[in-house]
């Protein structure tokens, strides 16, 4: 007979939910109708939070200046020299178990964890779902109802999918339309977009960044906690939190991040310490950082004293691509008339290669690449600076050099929010087009439209999507005009978010292919 | 070596700090483990998992240590054994509690408490790996982290740090 915790849980069940791995749908079920079992799960996952702390708080080089390890047959001869050597190092170890912030102090100096929490299930909107396009489908509404904030609704913001199943939603709760964002509360579907829970974040953090996940619970990203510029991480699926404070050396905003591994990101730092206020578009001062220890330390290096990069792609530990505009273009809206840039590294940082876009190619409005492997890339913009309509370009050589790969001449007017590439020549990109639809006896001026490429972007496929019939009580007619966000993990297994403006009540999902 | 130190130095000194619980004599003694790692570095059999072995030395450079200091070690059965009178564990929401107080309380648990909470979740140790550093049974690893956290509640009920 297996021994058990206690009469609810095996112990593998209790450390891979606190750990994040849990898979098995009949512990969810259990736990979900077993009250003592979830305050005994919620107690490990204290006690375990408990120990994280403590380990926080011990203070060890970083090995940095040690040497390589040498070959193993070499090591029993050196072991006399290289053991002072490691005594010298360890002598210079300032450990401590320092465990708690001062009470009151209200700049964050140490590492803050928050204790395991539940998600909390939100209801799920019945109307106005399904009428299938090509795979595609308006599957669910990320609704507001139950939610645990006071808001007026779930305006969308940064949507990421870490696996097929497991998809995590920024939600944006600015008080007007207009901004500034102010992205503190969080979703997860744990079930390809069907469903979806609300889960706690730190009491006065808001997201700077979109969120990056280096597996399915491991996820990190750029944000302020009361103001502060931090560097905030879940290594279970955001039931905890851990919230860095930045070191002195990468003071500023992280408005960029991509993390490839579950300790390894890459991003994007801004000398400002707030969101981009309303009407300036571009980041100033922007620097590259780095962590390969999931945000315990970092790096920064330099980009070139005239670019100033507003997005970033890392496929791997070390390769990552920039975009950005001229430094003299900061401040400015107009970007498809401003300079781009983009460069490309292949040692973590370290040193940067200037590539070249496509001549006459600006980049988009929110400016986004994205790599599926350190050889290809996409990026969105325009070569159309008078109008403004999407194109795209790419590169098959880690981002030395592009080519535009236009969209279909036939295309009504379109505008591209973001693009998802699963492999090096599958892409989805997700917007609007000007085709007018009617939606409850009104006239909308756009419809949400998704394109696809299975040839690296010579040939585009479209979907469009009409608005339901029936869609949930006091939901904004301009829901089914755009569609914001877009994630593929895979070929043919996407989720998507429509675009609402703040008051809405609910917010679209769509999905391609059935639940995984 | 830096990579080595990289993964595995805060989880070997956040080990040797539960099990000592004094700050200077866990520098002391993580600096004979690392010397320890390094002279039996050839030793390492590669049927482990390289954090298992250096936390396996990790704990003998503790042990003999503490041995040598002639410091009171409690049995880990007498710890793991010794009779709960308080409330049922039910009767205090160690979860609700803010974490470093949970942090404050685990440092205060005995040694062999400390020790199996720092490999399981300091560490990240499975539960067979756990097993094996201890060199006792998967079962005893299982029974010794439920009395641990029995432990817990009774010490922060004691000193009504729950909430």
């Amino acid at each position: 007979m297996s021994v058990r915790s206690s009469r609810c849980l095996e112990w593998t069940d209790i450390l891979a939910e606190i750990n994040g791995t849990a898979g098995d749908d009949q512990v969810r079920a259990h736990l979900a109708a077993c009250a003592d079992c979830r305050a005994e799960l919620s107690s490990w996952a204290a006690i375990a939070s408990g120990v994280r702390h403590l380990a926080d708080g011990i203070q060890v080089p970083t090995g940095a200046n040690l040497e390589p390890a040498p070959p193993l047959q070499h090591r029993r001869l050196q072991a006399g020299r290289r053991g002072l050597a490691a005594v010298a190092v360890a002598a210079a170890v300032v450990a401590a178990l320092l465990v708690v912030l001062l009470p009151g102090h209200s700049r964050l100096t140490r590492p803050l964890h928050t204790a395991w929490a539940a998600a909390h299930m939100l209801p799920q909107e019945a109307v106005g779902t399904g009428a299938p396009a090509g795979g595609w489908r308006l599957t669910s509404y990320l609704v507001s109802a139950g939610w645990q904030q006071s808001t007026a609704g779930p305006e969308p913001g940064y949507l990421t999918c870490s696996s097929a199943r497991t998809c995590y939603v920024e939600g944006d709760n600015a008080t007007s339309a207009s901004g500034p964002a102010d992205m503190d509360s969080f979703y997860v579907t744990h079930d390809h977009g069907l469903s979806w829970s609300v889960l706690p974040l730190p009491t006065g953090l808001t997201f700077a960044s979109a969120l990056s996940c280096g597996s399915e619970a491991d996820c990190a990203a750029g944000g302020l906690y009361r103001g502060q510029p931090v560097f905030v991480r879940t290594g279970n699926g955001g039931h905890s939190w851990t919230v860095e404070p930045l070191p002195a050396g990468a003071n500023g905003l992280i408005f960029q991040l991509n993390c490839p591994t579950a300790t390894m990101c890459g991003g994007l730092l801004t000398t400002s310490s707030a969101p981009l206020p309303v009407g300036q578009q571009y980041y100033a001062g922007v620097t590259f950082l780095r962590t390969t220890d999931g945000g315990r330390h970092f790096a920064t290096s330099a980009f070139s004293a005239q670019e100033s990069m507003q997005a970033l792609s890392c496929p791997t530990a070390t390769d990552c691509v920039a975009v950005g505009v001229s430094s003299s273009d900061v401040g400015g809206t107009a970007s498809a008339s401003a300079t781009s840039f983009v460069a490309a590294t292949a040692d973590g940082g370290a040193t940067w290669r200037q590539g070249a876009l496509p001549h006459g190619f600006g980049l988009s409005t929110f400016p986004q690449v994205t790599c599926p492997d350190a050889g290809h890339c996409f990026v969105l913009g325009t070569s159309n600076p008078r109008t403004g309509y999407s194109d795209i370009a790419m590169s098959a050589d880690g981002g030395r050099t592009w080519i535009a790969r236009p969209l279909p001449a036939a295309l009504p007017q379109p505008f591209l929010s973001q693009i998802s590439c699963p492999t090096s020549s599958t892409c989805y990109a997700s917007g609007t087009e000007a085709v007018a639809q009617r939606i409850n006896g009104s006239i909308n001026g756009g419809s949400a439209m998704i394109l696809a490429t299975n040839d690296a972007g010579a040939h585009w496929s479209r979907t469009t999507f009409p608005a339901p019939a029936q869609v949930p009580t006091g939901m904004q007619l301009d829901a089914f005009m755009d569609i914001g966000g877009i994630q593929c993990t895979q070929v043919n297994v996407c989720v998507a978010l429509g675009v609402s403006d703040q008051g809405s009540r609910s917010t679209p999902v769509y999905t391609d292919g059935t639940t995984p | 070596m830096a990579e080595f130190y990289r993964l595995h130095s805060r989880a070997v000194l956040t080990h040797i700090s539960l099990i000592v619980g004094e700050r200077a004599l866990a520098e002391e003694i993580f600096q004979d483990t690392m010397l320890a790692i390094w002279r039996n570095a050839g030793s390492f059999r590669g049927d482990a998992r390289v954090r298992t072995w250096v936390i396996a030395i990790a704990r003998r450079q503790a042990r003999d240590r503490l041995r040598r200091r002639q410091l009171r070690v409690v049995s880990d059965t007498e710890l793991a054994e010794r009779p709960y009178a308080g409330p049922g564990p039910e009767a205090v929401a160690v979860e609700r509690a803010a974490v470093s107080e949970v942090a404050e309380a685990i440092t205060r648990l005995g040694r062999s408490h400390r020790e199996v909470l720092g490999l399981v979740f300091g560490a990240d140790l499975s539960l067979a790996e756990t097993a094996e550093v201890l060199g006792v049974p998967v079962g005893t690893v299982k029974s010794r982290l439920t009395a641990a956290r029995v432990a817990l509640i009774r010490l922060m009920n004691e000193n009504g740090e729950s909430r």
